[in-house]
């Protein structure tokens, strides 16, 4: 939805400002964006072209307040759990993953080997359905319907194969404290890591031809452009940064759970636009897979959940963190409770930084470009909107 | 879990900002992979500084008030409707709840989690004012969360000169 409205006030240069949202299907989220258009030259429409000047983002459409829940009055373990499990569908494992190690964090708890490399496997699959269906939505804006298609039919192969393995295709709730709530038999794993293959190897040849498609590339670049320094001073994450150029990744810096085992190579690219984000979360696909097979292929034998319940020891309390990477990048967790309930909760998640810089990063953009753009940011408003 | 008051060497990068926030007095706890310093109504700006000067990103920041108890006005209560008799004028607004103070918000916490080589430098300030120096000229992402800390929290960040 469009409304103009002549803005006399203030700008001296007599911007134009155009609204698009709250709830507008090319953002990617409820979002109100105020973008001031720069008076045109002489072909311009109506005497403003079609740059963005600047822009205002406004949130607070689809809050959903869980962290001030908490604060007033404090909340089970299980139900927080669950609440940010359901927060986001496409980030849940990540989500609920990374709370889940704050509380392990916080009392000391011992996850077994088998659970963390189930673990393991849950988020790399999720990154992998989140990025096909990125660039799936991509290379539809761009008109390639056919490779889009593709991409919807391998990301469809994975959900399904996922579904089989654990029952659900997306927020699979299998996270819980201390481990998994229930173990995948050896004979599932294989199936899946069967699946998982077949799904790799059509997926390669069309990754190949996408990142060397000139068409895809030529339209693509240049456009939002992040440089490294720009990246690591507004702190943006995930894909975004290492399309930048800034090879930080929380599974090879950071890593905890099986990441300690299981090397990951960062995948990284120096142009900082829209097409080295499509290719590195290509890439990245790729990396998952090679990691997730990995993981299957090393998978411990064990109990899939450490014995006991939540404990502080002496009922004290304690406050823990957690960093896990997400499909959009860090997601990092604070939480602080006692054997009771919890207390306090913050989560953070890989969009939020981007957010933040939004209006800095659609300055000097095109106005037909901003749906390419925003998509290119692939971000999460649910997740920002905890 | 150690417990140290001022400045302790650490050895690496983490010994630089913590020489620089030496002259700040503050409680030190350190954990596997998480360095926790408490301060007390201290410029949070002058920390992000020593921070940023340090090569550390700023992972994120969260603030709390801590809960306060509201407390009744002199005792004072409206009967409730139990004490009602069937006579009781039907127009009379009817609380079993003692009439309470307007309570004043708790004292509130900002917590900066710094990301700095392989730790965690998790920063609480308590700040009884409520009042606290705004970090988004330094690190730009702090904008949305300081943003939501003024709606949900009442905190009042201020700019810097």
């Amino acid at each position: 939805m469009y409304t103009v409205q002549d803005k006399q006030t203030g700008a001296s240069k007599g911007a134009l400002t155009v609204e698009v949202g709250p709830y507008d299907p090319q953002l990617p989220g409820a979002m109100l964006l105020r973008l001031e258009l720069e008076p045109g030259g002489g072909n311009s429409h109506l005497g403003w072209s079609a740059r963005i000047a600047g822009a205002e983002l406004e949130l607070g459409y689809n809050r959903v307040g869980l962290e001030e829940r908490v604060a007033l009055g404090g909340m089970d373990w299980a139900q927080g759990l669950e609440l940010v499990q359901s927060l986001c569908g496409s980030c849940s494992h990540a989500n609920s993953l990374a709370f889940a190690q704050a509380m392990e964090d916080a009392s000391g708890a011992i996850v077994p080997p088998r659970a963390a490399y189930l673990r393991l496997v849950l988020a790399e699959a999720e990154r992998i359905t989140s990025h096909l269906l990125n660039t799936a939505d991509t290379l539809q804006l761009l008109g390639y319907s056919e490779r889009e298609a593709t991409l919807r039919d391998l990301r469809e192969r994975m959900l399904q194969a996922m579904g089989e393995l654990t029952s659900a295709r997306l927020q699979q709730g299998l996270i819980v404290y201390a481990g998994v709530s229930r173990n995948l038999d050896d004979a599932a794993c294989r199936a899946f890591t069967i699946a998982a293959r077949n799904t790799e190897r059509a997926l390669r040849g069309h990754i190949r031809s996408i990142i060397q498609d000139r068409e895809i590339a030529r339209r693509l670049a240049g456009l939002g452009k992040v440089t490294a320094q720009e990246a690591a001073f507004a702190g943006l994450r995930g894909p975004i940064s290492r399309a930048a150029g800034v090879t930080y990744d929380i599974r090879a810096h950071f890593p905890t759970g099986a990441y300690e085992d299981e090397a990951v190579t960062v995948v990284a690219q120096r142009t900082g636009d829209a097409y080295g984000r499509l290719v590195v979360r290509l890439l990245e696909c790729l990396e998952s897979f090679r990691v997730m097979e990995q993981a299957l292929d090393d998978l411990p034998a064990g109990p899939a959940k450490s014995r006991g319940s939540l404990d502080f020891g002496l009922g004290q309390g304690g406050s823990g963190i957690s960093r896990v990477e997400g499909p959009r990048g860090e997601v990092f967790c604070w939480v602080r409770g006692n054997s009771e309930g919890l207390q306090g909760l913050h989560l953070s998640s890989g969009s939020q930084a981007t957010l933040a810089v939004l209006p800095g990063l659609l300055a000097g953009t095109e106005l037909d470009d901003l749906p390419l753009l925003l998509l290119s940011l692939d971000l999460c408003v649910p997740c920002a909107e905890r | 879990m150690a417990y140290s008051y001022g400045s302790e060497t650490v050895g690496g990068g983490e010994e630089q900002v913590e020489r620089q926030l030496a002259s700040f007095a503050f409680v030190r706890e350190e954990r596997d992979r998480e360095v926790r310093l408490h301060f007390r109504d201290v410029p949070a700006s002058e920390l992000a500084m020593s921070f940023r000067r340090s090569g550390a990103g700023l992972i994120s920041m969260t603030g709390e008030r801590a809960r306060v108890t509201p407390m009744p006005a002199d005792g004072a209560q409206i009967p409730s409707p139990e004490d009602e008799g069937p006579g009781a004028s039907p127009r009379r607004r009817r609380r079993s709840q003692p009439v309470m103070e307007a309570t004043p918000p708790g004292e509130l916490t900002v917590r900066y989690f710094y990301s700095l080589g392989e730790m965690v430098y998790t920063i609480s300030i308590t700040s009884p004012s409520g009042v606290l120096q705004s970090i988004a000229s330094i690190y730009p992402n702090a904008a949305l969360p300081e943003r939501e800390m003024q709606e949900h929290l009442g905190v009042v960040f201020v700019s810097n000169g």
